[in-house]
């Protein structure tokens, strides 16, 4: 049962009211039979005071009555004159029997004398002058004193006496009567009385010893001891609670007049209480039993009237376990049956909010899918926007066709190196494809990439070393090894680089021939910057194209110097162009047979104090490499052509101007462009104008320089291929290419006559050209015996030194002077 | 909570239960010297094995020196209970709780005896008052009828006792006091009438040999006294051992004490006559003769 049940509540109501109610009831009860038996008991001994009282005062009043009357009869008034024992002994056993419970009457004689009656044996010894109620006797005169117990002489009995004295007629003390008494006996009397069980009567001498009691106990003892003063007191009123021998009583006590003796009754509380109890068990018994009966019943109905709720209780457990289903049909009390319909609505309420919060959670639920859905997308995007960076990361350190790093990641790479080894060595491998534009140009870019990437794997393959290789253009490629330790290394790696394209190079069933040129620098041999050594490693590569391709040339400080030459130089000539240094020098063309002139190439002169004029072709070479050539010959070209016009104007004949044009030029997208802007400007025919090639403009972008060259010639200018015999000199390009003249090279001029081969080479180019409608210049002629060569093998043009040098443009006029009427002169003379 | 209230209710029964289930586990008897200790260990045997058969426990039996010894015992709880004499039981009663079971029904006196003061018949007293200037012997200064009873005679004769005798002497016992009385030592004693009789059978004395020149009221009998904390059943158990000694073992009465018919049951009143004499004799005397003098 747990406390703060209905249960124990009710059952505690119910005990606690049954205990309060029984508690009352029996203290009342308590407070009554207290009381009753109080007042019995009190009645009681009241009574038995007054009663026994009343005997012993008269049974003392007698016997003093007795010794009164016997002190005053003759017999004893006679006694010293005439003693007759006999008739003493005679009087005595007659007075004696009017005692009620006496033991002897004595008379005692002044003398020690002592008579007792016929009967009694007196010992010899016995003296009653020594006796304390003798002396007594003689001292109260003529009252009767009565004596404390004390051990009778005789019997060893305990007795008390009474003693008076008696006088002669004359009025002398003659001696003292006393009777005995045994406190047996007198005892005996007070035996009969009853207070109660354990309750007792005792007579008490003056001195509170005690003379008499039920069943002779504690005679003698002074029980009050040193109270017994205070006992007599008025302040008690005869009453009193008092402790003998460790027991309680309650004490009335009266005294008697007579004597001075103490009457006392005791009523035992033990005694009370004992009765007390007795009648008091049988309430207090049937009281708790009710009150056991009532809390059973109070459970049991309690249990009973609580059923219902406890009901209710288990289906709310049901409902709390989650069990809405439920319904509370229980039929009880109105309080009952009002919880009983609240219980059912608030089911009913809490079925529909879980209804409404089912619908809730499956929207919350919908909610959460596609909240899930979109982190989905989102971290799918997230992933995306990774690999996006990661790609644009690699776009830009990494070359996208090859997968080798890029430009920029190999200069971070190599300043890294060089910033935090300042010990170590490192070397940077610039490599370039040779004529890979050629496979660009005649297979498309398609398969050029499938070249770029096997060369990209076959450097990988390659290099053993810590590196980074790199493709930093089209066809370029820089290796860079870092912590090198002896030139021997860098050797073998660019020995080993070279080797690598002797395989022939397969793609797609096709295969290719390649080579690559191969610059090496070192850091921190040739410079302290990334920037220094790929300058460098650049120059080495340009050197190793130069001395032929298919090499590798490890940069020297020479290099370096002739690429200062170029500098200067291309300076130079930007600052002659702007000065207006250059000057163009003209060197008559000759109709062989007739020796007129027929055109003149025009030749660039430059009166430059710091250049060594004996180098014009080191000049041109430089121009062309530093792209100076497009802009010294768009100002050729211009100075020519304003030339041919203005000659052309005075001259009675044609002549055509013709202009060197390197092969850089015509690669320039703008080429054809600049010669028909140069024309225009000039305002010159074109049919005046000549353009002479050279055969290495061939070699490369074959077929967009002849597209070129085909337009050029659209516009009715003429083309010279120019030094021919020198190079390949292919027939597959006097035939191919739309060119009007041929000039052979000076070579062939200088040795035709010495080498019958050579001979026979002009007379047929000649013949050849002539074949295909090409006319043919001849260069260099120096001697009488060349031109009669060549006129003799019918060339059609002579040009050299046998007829004219170069000259300037003043002293064209001159030559011409020959050939041309005086209005020419004039009009020479003038400009 | 529940349960720590069924553990009280139950730890409170266990409580009750064995408070009153302490019942000791043996039970000792004192015995007064009345005559020699070994003898009487030896006589008292089949008594002690007769009550440890009824009673169930063992039962030790010890013989203090003297009256005095014997209530030290009783009140130091090293006897629970005592064969004590009327006086020395009133005696002990006024500093241990006592209650006083059983006293012996002699075949002779029945259940009370006399006090005598005897002397021998050839020493020529006839009289108390010839006693005067002889030697005396008592028995020993707890003893009713060999100190007590005729000390009570003196008093009631204003007789001092130091004055009145040439010699008092302790003779430790009855059979003592009547050997020394009969050996001359003393002129004569005072003895239990009881006590005379079988010293007088067992030393094969003739009637010729003592006077008693006195003899005492009836003095009721020794009573058999236990300790008032005793174990009630135990008590109970003693006393109807005792009570039907003399039917189931006769013979271990009789080896005890020939002259013992029965015990029968008794009860504090019958002693308050011995109380009355010592409340006359005084607590000055009792203190004086008996308990000072044994401290």
């Amino acid at each position: 049962m747990r406390l703060n049940s209905i249960k124990f509540i009710a059952t505690a109501l119910i005990f606690g009211l049954g205990m309060v109610t029984i508690f009352i009831f029996s203290y009342l009860t308590y407070i009554n039979t207290m009381a009753n038996l109080e007042e019995k008991y009190h009645k009681e001994s009241a009574l038995v005071l007054k009663h026994t009282l009343l005997s012993f005062q008269n049974q003392f009043e007698s016997t003093e009555k007795v010794l009164n009357i016997l002190a005053e009869t003759g017999e004893l008034k006679l006694i010293n004159s005439a003693i007759d024992k006999q008739s003493l002994n005679s009087l005595l056993e007659r007075f004696q029997k009017t005692v009620p419970n006496s033991r002897v009457m004595q008379i005692c004689l002044k003398d020690g004398q002592v008579y007792m009656g016929p009967w009694m044996q007196i010992p010899p010894g016995y003296d009653p002058r020594k006796k304390e109620w003798y002396i007594q006797a003689l001292q109260a005169k003529g009252a009767v004193v009565w004596s404390e117990p004390y051990l009778d002489y005789m019997t060893q009995r305990i007795i008390i006496t009474a003693a008076r004295q008696f006088t002669t007629p004359s009025g002398d003390i003659a001696g003292v009567l006393a009777i005995d008494f045994d406190v047996n006996t007198i005892s005996n009397v007070i035996s009969n009385s009853q207070i109660g069980e354990n309750g007792f009567v005792m007579l008490l001498s003056r001195n509170g010893t005690v003379i008499a009691n039920k069943d002779d106990y504690m005679i003698g003892e002074r029980i009050f001891g040193a109270d017994f003063q205070n006992l007599l007191n008025s302040k008690y009123n005869g009453e009193l609670d008092y402790t003998i021998k460790n027991l309680q009583y309650h004490l009335k006590f009266d005294t008697i007049r007579r004597n001075g003796m103490i009457l006392v009754t005791a009523i035992s509380r033990a005694e009370i209480n004992d009765n007390l109890f007795k009648a008091f068990f049988p309430v207090l018994s049937t009281g708790i039993a009710c009150l056991f009966i009532f809390c059973v019943g109070a459970y049991f109905l309690t249990l009973k009237a609580i059923a219902p709720l406890k009901k209710l209780v288990s289906l709310m457990k049901l409902a709390q376990n989650g069990d809405y289903g439920v319904r509370s049909n229980i039929k009880a009390y109105d309080e009952i049956n009002s919880l009983s319909n609240s219980f059912n609505s608030m089911i009913d309420s809490i079925r529909k909010r879980d209804k409404a919060l089912k619908e809730l959670n499956s929207e919350l639920a919908n909610t959460q899918e596609i909240l899930k859905c979109n982190l989905n997308e989102m971290e799918q995007s997230q992933r995306i926007l990774k690999a996006s960076e990661e790609r644009i990361k690699h776009l830009a350190y990494y070359d996208s066709l090859t997968g080798l790093s890029n430009r920029e990641r190999l200069i971070k790479k190599l300043k890294q190196a060089i910033e935090e080894n300042i010990n170590t060595s490192g070397a940077v491998i610039y490599i370039d494809l040779d004529n890979f534009k050629k496979i660009n140009d005649t297979m498309g870019h398609t398969v050029g990439d499938k070249v770029l990437i096997e060369v990209a794997r076959r450097f990988n393959n390659t290099v053993d070393y810590e590196n980074y290789t790199a493709r930093i253009g089209g066809d370029e490629f820089i290796i860079f090894i870092n912590g090198i330790t002896s030139m021997d290394t860098v050797v073998e790696v660019a020995d080993k680089l070279v080797k690598i394209f002797k395989e022939p190079l397969a793609t797609d069933s096709k295969s290719f021939n390649l080579t690559a040129s191969i610059g090496v620098a070192l850091f921190p041999l040739h410079g302290s910057t990334a920037e220094e050594i790929l300058k460098k490693a650049d120059m080495a590569m340009y050197k190793a194209k130069e001395k032929g391709k298919n090499c590798y040339q490890v940069f020297d400080e020479s290099m370096h110097a002739e690429i200062i030459l170029k500098v200067n130089l291309e300076n130079e000539m930007r600052q002659a162009l702007k000065a207006d240094q250059f000057t163009l020098y003209y060197q008559p063309q000759y109709n062989t047979p007739d020796k007129s002139i027929y055109g003149m190439e025009a030749l660039l002169r430059w009166d430059s104090p710091s250049i060594d004029q004996g180098a014009p072709l080191d000049i041109i070479k430089a121009a062309e490499e530093t792209g100076m050539i497009v802009d010294i010959e768009k100002w050729v070209m211009k100075n020519a052509f304003t030339f041919a016009r203005e000659i052309n104007a005075i001259a009675d004949k044609d002549i055509k101007i013709s202009v060197n044009i390197s092969p850089v030029h015509i690669m320039q997208s703008d080429f054809v462009g600049n010669v028909w802007n140069s024309i225009i400007e000039a305002g010159v025919d074109p049919g005046f104008i000549g353009l002479e090639i050279t055969e290495t403009v061939m070699m490369e972008s074959f077929a967009s320089n002849k597209k070129k060259l085909e337009e050029i010639k659209k516009l009715g200018i003429n083309i010279y291929l120019d030094d021919f015999g020198s190079g390949y000199s292919s027939l597959n390009y006097l035939q191919n290419l739309p060119i009007d003249y041929v000039k052979i090279d000076k070579i062939f001029v200088d040795n035709m006559l010495n080498s019958d081969r050579d001979g026979r080479i002009t007379a047929t180019i000649v013949e050849l050209a002539h074949n295909i409608g090409l006319k043919v210049i001849a260069e260099g002629v120096e001697r009488e015996e060349q031109y009669n060569f060549l006129n003799l093998y019918k060339c059609d043009i002579i040009q050299g030194y046998y007829m004219s040098k170069p000259v300037p443009r003043g002293e064209v006029l001159k030559l011409l002077k020959f050939t041309t009427n005086n209005c020419l002169e004039q009009y020479l003379t003038d400009w | 909570m529940r349960n720590k209230y069924i553990l009280i209710f139950l730890l409170s029964i266990m409580l009750l239960l064995w408070g009153c289930s302490g019942s000791p586990e043996k039970i000792s008897i004192g015995i007064i010297p009345a005559r020699e200790p070994e003898r009487m260990l030896n006589n008292f045997e089949p008594v002690r094995a007769y009550l440890e058969k009824e009673i169930g426990i063992p039962v030790t039996v010890t013989v203090p020196d003297n009256y005095f010894g014997l209530i030290e015992s009783m009140n130091q709880n090293k006897v629970d209970i005592g064969f004590l004499g009327p006086f020395s039981y009133v005696t002990a009663e006024k500093q241990i709780d006592l209650e006083p079971l059983l006293f012996a029904a002699r075949k002779d006196t029945g259940t009370s005896y006399h006090s005598l003061i005897i002397a021998r018949k050839d020493a020529g007293i006839r009289t108390i008052e010839d006693l005067k200037g002889k030697k005396f012997a008592f028995v020993d200064p707890g003893s009713t009828s060999g100190f007590i009873i005729p000390s009570a005679l003196f008093k009631s004769r204003d007789i001092d006792v130091n004055q009145y005798f040439s010699k008092t002497i302790y003779s430790g016992s009855h059979d003592s006091v009547v050997m020394d009385v009969l050996n001359k030592k003393v002129d004569a004693g005072a003895v239990a009438d009881m006590n005379l009789r079988r010293v007088m059978d067992y030393a094969k004395i003739g009637n010729e040999e003592f006077i008693a020149v006195w003899k005492s009221d009836d003095i009721p009998g020794s009573p058999i006294v236990a300790r008032a904390d005793l174990d009630n059943t135990l008590k109970e158990k003693f006393i109807t051992a005792m009570l039907l000694i003399h039917e189931k073992d006769p013979q271990a009465i009789k080896y005890f004490d020939s002259n013992i018919e029965k015990y029968v049951a008794t009860d504090k009143s019958i002693y308050n006559g011995v109380r009355n004499i010592a409340n006359i004799l005084g607590e000055e005397f009792v203190n004086e003769h008996f308990l000072q003098k044994n401290q």
